[in-house]
């Protein structure tokens, strides 16, 4: 790192989690900042987080060597929680190191003394670059990072990011050109250490079929926490967090201190679990991916995943959390909820030993993030169009920014970008005499600063005990779904909904009746591509099951009797009657997401048919529709012609457009974000994006916000993408075996339906129940 | 020739003893007298919300008369009435486009126009086309902007913007609606940039005293749901 640093190179060092990376990216500006001492003009080093604890406890961690060290250095943090009278003397009398946000940074480039407070900078560092580069996030920073270097253009570049599936994207990312053949940016590896030791738990359970919880297996789960130091606990959902933290205090007979933590809880909440985390005073601390970054702690020494990882990537992230010692490996249980979420565990252990990551590659730059970036520029200084593009085409995400797609944001900036010139009296920039373009108005910096930043989070309301405290926030949705009386598991506590109140979740504990889980956005990942790939290799051969417990083995061969197993390069379609429905099951592995889609243009086929189709089910493998008719031509209905027209049809409509739509609108600026504490009120009318997106879509279908939505829903979709290449290949190679009862496979997603139906977990010993029926009539025989 | 009506797309109601027609627009139809009503047509919250900083496409105006010609081709009314906030403010038709006031002063001129006076647009609007009024009284019907509680007789009014969540199996919908208890009925509004109240609202739900019908609108069809069934 000083050698690089003293000839001035860009640096990425790719460190597993801990290590001490972060303070080896400080390392060469503490030795500068120590050498030079008399030189103390301004702001020498700048350091990048995508999260604000992790500034802060940085800047802690940082401050001691410093200390120890006697060096006269000046070290502040500022997000958005510094107060104000402090970010103006951070302006007027920089530190030597600032701590900061990707959002505070562009906020701090907005103002007109940006110039003269960045003009000394040396380096920058950022933090943690695998979770910003090719998110909208990254796409800011990166064009903060592209001003930064106009301001100071000897500055070095460092960044610290975790194993990647494509480093050469990062290093990219890093260049300050944009490319690292034009400017080239050093790797620096740092050795992984020992191979993590990564166990499937084999439980002595009978292995569910179907659901996500694994309550199975919570006994087992609970002895390996009494046996190792302090464990991480692992989940995919709140939901499941809320469960499994309920279910482990339930047979907590050692009342060993086990803790909650996700992104719906109170801040005070997760700090205080923090907190207790680093004093080393938990045992346990059940965690969604709101622990997957942050904060390093040294006595970790077990990582427990419940659920399928859904990537090899992410699930190697999490196992990085534990065990921060370099020369020991670390240690990870997995935990399958269900028999299929076994052989991902099982396929993702072998991606992690064959050295196989996933990821998708990073997406050009957003339009939206785009837009706003000239906003905050112009704030700052008027802008010099030319000079600008070729400034803003040094950033990786926007290298291939065509001049037309420059002008045409640049004209949404102006005035709308409408083809109907209709607010030339309401230019947000306005050009003069020398050309360059100029903010028009204080109230569009005013505008600007209150709505900076590219995360919009779906509107959420606060739970509050009645006449009690704040107990955290869920998504309105959620709550819409609601009725007075209904119960919920939130905090750990199950609650009961009461109603509304001056927009909080009004409470009361409810700790007797049994809950109605909460579903939350965005709980469950998909699958990635490698992962599926590699379910379906472990299924075709039978070579690869040896390593499975009887159970599964048994399992899967009366299937191979009963039908087939799905094949690599075919589709395999079982049809089967039950219940005087007729069940078409395709084994697809593309994901659910994809599946749920697809679902939906199946059944449409099938009503176009007239085979009468009554629902759908998905499941991260396969998709399963039901009718009252028997589908016969399977082929027909799975093949290609007019699939994409289908789909495009359905996408405008959706509201999944509609949600990208209003993210895209306030992050372009053209509607404002909803402030927290600063809601209105419900009596008075609020203003709707949906009415928005409805008539630009009727009026002017290309304008570069719904290009820009467009965009990021292919973004979202790149597992539909995935799942049409998947039917392309496989026309021709449909398989299609007309059954005259369940296949043994296809018994988790017809269990799936019954969950789908009956809500809540009263349900469960229904379902046990419709379980061994189903299973017995697909076995052949009692299990177990 | 008579109207052309869909008739998935459109729900008789027994109102003070007319037969009245609630349109899945979120217009009203009154065959007897033949009259078109609509309500909180906020002509020009565009180009206010330009003015604002938020440049929304300028399509709003063009959007709200495509629609009221289209209804004015099926329904073939002789008399159009806006309920009230016709204009966004006093100021609105001043800020149009030249090409977007002719538009619309072709639509008012086109037949029997009335504009009722709502708290947007408290007074009238020269150069718009039509007649002012405060309210209108046809028989035993009164037709005002804001609906007034001591009302006896039959009334249709605007002013709320009335909305309501349907929640069906844990998923719920929001969508525009009619408010009607046989005495009284409040419209949706008609402007395509016009967000919404919730029927729940006490300032909606107060002037219907225990129980009240919203005729939501679907996208092909409208329902009628009973408040008991509104969350």
């Amino acid at each position: 790192m000083l050698r690089a640093a003293k000839r001035g190179e860009n640096v990425l060092l790719i460190a597993p989690t801990g290590g001490g990376k972060t303070l080896a990216g400080f390392l060469p500006s503490l030795v500068d900042l120590a050498e030079n001492e008399n030189d103390k003009g301004g702001l020498h080093t700048l350091y990048i987080s995508p999260l604000k604890a992790l500034a802060i406890d940085v800047r802690r961690n940082l401050e001691q060597p410093v200390r120890e060290l006697g060096l006269d250095i000046r070290i502040e943090t500022r997000t958005g929680d510094t107060p104000q009278h402090r970010r103006q003397s951070q302006r007027s009398n920089p530190p030597q190191i600032l701590m900061t946000t990707p959002e505070s940074l562009a906020l701090m480039l907005s103002y007109s003394d940006a110039p003269s407070v960045f003009r000394s900078l040396k380096a920058v560092i950022v933090d943690e670059l695998h979770a910003l580069a090719g998110t909208k996030r990254g796409d800011l920073l990166a064009l903060g990072l592209a001003r930064l270097q106009h301001y100071a253009d000897k500055c070095r570049r460092v960044a610290l990011s975790a194993t990647a599936a494509h480093p050469e994207e990062l290093l990219d990312w890093l260049s300050p050109a944009g490319s690292c053949l034009v400017s080239p940016v050093r790797l620096i590896e740092a050795k992984g250490g020992r191979k993590p030791k990564i166990s499937i738990l084999s439980s002595k359970q009978r292995i569910p079929w179907s659901g996500h919880m694994a309550m199975h297996a919570m006994g087992e789960v609970y002895d390996h926490i009494c046996e190792s130091h302090t464990a991480i606990v692992f989940v995919n959902t709140r939901a499941q967090a809320e469960l499994v933290f309920a279910e482990l205090w339930r047979l907590n007979s050692k009342n060993l201190s086990i803790g909650i933590h996700h992104g719906s809880l109170a801040r005070e909440q997760r700090q205080r679990i923090e907190a207790a985390m680093a004093r080393g005073e938990l045992r346990a601390i059940v965690a969604t991916s709101s622990l997957d970054l942050g904060i390093d702690w040294g006595a970790v020494d077990l990582i427990i995943q419940v659920g399928a990882p859904k990537g090899a990537s992410r699930l190697l992230q999490r196992i990085g959390r534990a065990n921060h010692r370099l020369d020991e490996p670390s240690r990870a249980l997995l935990v399958p909820a269900n028999r299929f979420e076994l052989l991902e565990c099982r396929a993702a252990i072998d991606a992690i030993d064959a050295g196989e990551l996933d990821g998708d590659k990073p997406r050009p730059g957003s339009f939206d993030v785009l837009a706003q970036h000239i906003i905050g520029m112009a704030c700052s200084a008027p802008i010099d169009q030319e000079a600008f593009f070729h400034e803003v085409r040094t950033s990786a995400p926007y290298k291939k920014l065509s001049r037309n797609e420059f002008e045409d944001i640049l004209n949404f900036v102006t005035d709308g970008g409408y083809a109907l010139a209709a607010y030339d009296r309401y230019k947000r920039l306005v050009k003069g005499i020398d050309g360059k373009l100029r903010i028009a108005s204080k109230l569009h910096i005013r505008r600007y600063r209150m709505n900076i930043g590219t995360i919009v989070e779906a509107p959420k309301l606060k739970v509050r005990i009645k006449r009690g405290r704040v107990l955290g926030e869920v998504e309105e949705y959620f709550v819409n779904g609601l009725l007075p009386g209904d119960t919920f598991i939130f905090a750990g506590e199950t609650l009961q909904f009461e109603g509304i109140r001056d927009m909080n979740v009004e409470v009361i504990r409810a700790p007797l009746r049994e809950p109605k889980v909460p579903a939350y956005v965005g709980g469950r990942l998909p699958l990635t591509t490698s992962l599926a790939a590699r379910v379906r290799g472990i299924l075709e051969s039978q070579v690869n099951w040896t390593k499975f417990p009887a159970q599964v083995r048994k399992w899967l061969s009366i299937q191979s009797e009963q039908s087939i197993l799905p094949r690599r390069d075919e589709l395999l379609v079982e049809t089967f009657p039950r219940g005087g429905k007729y069940f078409t099951v395709a084994y697809l592995f593309e994901g659910r997401n994809a599946h749920q889609t697809l679902g939906m243009l199946l059944t449409k086929r099938m009503e176009r048919a007239g085979l009468r189709p009554l629902g759908f089910v998905a499941t991260d493998y396969v998709i399963s529709v039901w009718s009252l008719n028997e589908p016969k031509d399977i082929p027909a209905l799975f093949g290609l012609d007019m699939m994409a027209d289908d789909l495009e049809e359905w996408m405008l409509e959706s509201s999944m457009m509609k949600r990208m739509f209003r993210n895209v609108a306030v992050i372009a600026g053209l509607i404002e974000r909803r402030h927290p504490g600063a809601e209105k009120s419900r009596r008075q009318v609020t203003f709707n994006s949906d009415l928005i997106y409805d008539v630009l879509r009727k009026y002017e279908p290309s304008h570069i916000l719904l290009r820009a939505t467009r965009a990021d829903a292919e973004g979202e979709l790149i597992d539909l993408h995935r799942l049409f290449d998947h039917i392309q290949r496989v026309q021709g190679k449909i398989t299609h075996r007309p059954l005259r009862k369940v296949s043994p496979l296809a018994v988790p997603v017809i269990l799936e339906i019954g969950r789908e139906r009956v809500d809540g977990l009263a349900s469960d010993d229904l379902l046990a129940e419709a379980e061994n029926e189903i299973i017995s009539e697909a076995m052949n025989a009692a299990i177990d | 020739m008579p109207p052309l009506i869909n008739p998935m797309r459109h729900l008789e109601i027994e109102f003070a003893g007319y037969t009245i027609i609630a349109d899945i627009s979120g217009a009203l139809y009154i065959p007897d007298e033949k009259i078109l009503v609509v309500a909180d047509l906020h002509f020009g919250k565009g180009m206010r919300l330009a003015a604002g900083g938020a440049l929304v496409p300028p399509y709003d105006l063009q959007a709200t008369l495509h629609r009221l010609e289209k209804l004015i081709r099926s329904y073939r009314p002789e008399t159009i009435v806006s309920l009230g906030d016709g204009f966004d403010d006093l100021d609105s038709l001043n800020r149009l486009s030249a090409t977007d006031r002719h538009y619309l002063i072709t639509i008012t001129n086109s037949t029997n126009w009335i504009w009722i006076s709502g708290n947007h647009d408290p007074t009238p609007v020269a150069e718009a086309g039509g007649d002012t009024m405060n309210e209108l009284k046809i028989a035993k019907l009164t037709l005002r902007h804001e609906a007034n509680h001591d009302e006896r007789e039959a009334e249709i009014s605007g002013h709320f913007h009335p909305k309501a969540r349907v929640t069906v199996r844990g998923r719920s919908q929001v969508r525009r609606c009619f408010v009607t208890n046989g005495t009284r009925t409040i419209l949706p509004a008609f402007g395509s940039y016009t967000g919404g109240l919730d029927v729940t609202d006490p300032a909606i739900s107060g002037l219907f005293g225990s129980s009240f019908d919203a005729l939501v609108l679907g996208d092909r069809k409208l329902y009628r749901i009973s408040s008991a069934r509104i969350s």
